[in-house]
């Protein structure tokens, strides 16, 4: 299976930083207070290396993982994972100006995770000249440290994942979380051609 | 073919809800579904706020959700596991259902009208109640196998697996909060000869009777499990060695006096006890407790059963000088 070129991995990445842009100003307007959403460098790795990766990152820790379904045109396909540690996952209600007894823990995750993924995605897409249909976020279980076990589990059915680290700070608060997309490899080859197309425009 | 009019026949047979709302809440539009589950027709209520029409909307919530969806350009969703439904709606399943309302997946989706440029929310509403009752289902027979796992089919006390686990987590938590921890092992007399005179049925009609009497003896916080076929045990949480002696003597004494009516007989058993308190320096784990109360035990035993022996350090000597 081929992977990116350095060209196709430059273009995916400022693709990115730009669609986090648009997302966190997105967020900003609709949270009404100051959002920064930051992209350090995303890695594209088989999907079968990846869970080792996170091992280290989530270990020990009570850690929430979100997935979500998208669909495209042209085999673009696959699903959107986001990582949290509790200790950030509490802050949530705050910064989604819920009242903390109007929703339970996973409905603020279910809820953060899916503005965050669509926001992003929809962001990226409309750059490749695309739009995403989505699926209901859903929280799997991965309790006593099985998050590895369960990611390990789920990259099994995909080729390639995209590992991308995204720090947020919401004014007065400061959290991280790991978006992880999954692709088969019929996307990666649609993703690949969107990004040669876009190269060749320079 | 022209597909066009195709797109109202189907929403409108749908067999899930769609609801379509302004940005300001109004509604535009609901199919079929929605209107024949709610019994008022679109027509009375177009253009009126969803919040008067639907009654019981969390409104904070709902509008927050729907702000979203315009804000972000971004669809937002809602599961029956978080909030078991959106629209208060009747199901279909009146008699079989288990809960009162249609439980719901709920999809709120942007829509641009392709003419005026406008936005509206569409919330797709899907009917969640069959899965919601299997879950539900699911859900008790998982806690009826855990509480099967848990017990001795015959005596429906604690079986052993289950009671040592129970032990060693109260060695645990007795040593960290540095409270007290006794534990009675108890055995049932001659438990041979009673089966030879009535039968194996009239031994279990023992073990069940005695377990459910000695049951009714404790506290709530005791924890009584069958040990092994005649041998029983008694963890006693927050309970020194001379409280657990009071308990083990008076258990003694009640069985003794306790008569149980087998097929128009009497059967009169005794039990012999041993106790021991958890000693945090000597007793590593539950086992070293264990092995205590077995020693008790094995002395009662030894002196003529129908007793109780508290454990100390030179009973070992005690057993070599009967031996």
């Amino acid at each position: 299976m081929t992977m990116l070129t350095p060209d196709q991995q430059d273009a995916l990445q400022e693709l990115m930083n730009v669609s986090m842009g648009l997302a966190s100003d997105q967020l900003a307007r609709f949270l009404d207070t100051l959002v920064h959403l930051q992209v350090p460098a995303m890695q594209v790795v088989r999907a079968s290396d990846m869970p080792a990766q996170l091992r280290e990152l989530y270990a020990d820790k009570e850690a929430h993982l979100i997935s979500q379904g998208f669909i495209g045109p042209a085999g673009m396909q696959g699903e959107a994972m986001l990582l949290y540690n509790l200790s950030s996952a509490k802050q949530l209600a705050a910064i989604l100006g819920y009242q903390q007894s109007e929703v339970s823990d996973a409905e603020m995750l279910t809820d953060i995770s899916s503005i965050l993924t669509t926001t992003f995605l929809n962001s990226l897409a409309a750059q490749l000249g695309s739009t995403l249909s989505y699926s209901a976020p859903r929280q799997l279980n991965c309790q006593n440290n099985q998050l590895v076990e369960r990611l390990q589990a789920l990259a099994s059915r995909w080729n390639v994942a995209l590992q991308v680290n995204i720090q947020y700070q919401v004014t007065d608060y400061a959290f991280q979380c790991d978006m992880i997309l999954l692709i088969p490899g019929t996307a990666l080859q649609t993703l690949q051609q969107q990004l040669d197309d876009i190269l060749q425009d320079y | 073919m022209d597909a066009h009019w195709l797109a109202m026949p189907i929403l409108q047979q749908l067999n899930s809800g769609v609801l379509v709302l302004s940005t300001d809440y109004g509604i535009s539009f609901y199919n079929q579904f929605i209107e024949r589950r709610l019994g008022v027709p679109l027509a009375e209520v177009r253009h009126k706020s969803v919040f008067d029409v639907f009654t019981d909307l969390p409104e904070a919530w709902l509008k927050r959700k729907l702000d979203s969806v315009v804000a972000l350009n971004a669809p937002t969703f809602s599961s029956w596991e978080q909030r078991p439904y959106v629209l208060k709606l009747p199901h279909l399943r009146p008699v079989s259902g288990g809960s009162d309302y249609m439980m719901q997946n709920c999809s709120m989706l942007p829509l641009v009208h392709p003419h005026t440029g406008e936005t509206f929310i569409c919330l797709l509403i899907e009917d969640a109640t069959d899965v919601s009752i299997y879950q539900l289902e699911l859900q008790r027979n998982m806690q009826a196998l855990q509480q099967a796992n848990r017990l001795d089919g015959l005596t429906k006390l604690y079986n052993r697996s289950y009671w040592e686990q129970l032990l060693q987590s109260e060695v645990l938590r007795a040593k960290r909060y540095h409270q007290p921890l006794s534990l009675i092992l108890f055995d049932l007399d001659k438990f041979k000869q009673l089966n030879d005179d009535y039968g194996h049925l009239g031994g279990d009609f023992v073990l069940i009777e005695l377990a459910s009497f000695i049951q009714s003896l404790l506290r709530e916080s005791d924890f009584l499990g069958r040990y092994g076929g005649e041998e029983f045990g008694i963890i006693l949480p927050n309970t020194s060695q001379s409280g657990a002696n009071e308990v083990a003597e008076r258990i003694c004494r009640q069985v003794a006096a306790h008569q149980l009516l087998f097929n128009q007989r009497i059967i009169r058993a005794t039990i012999s006890l041993g106790v021991a308190e958890l000693n945090p320096h000597r007793h590593q784990e539950a086992h070293d407790l264990l092995q205590c109360a077995d020693v008790a035990l094995y002395v009662s035993k030894r002196q003529g059963r129908n007793r109780s022996t508290s454990y100390r350090d030179d009973l070992q000597k005690v057993l070599q000088k009967v031996n």
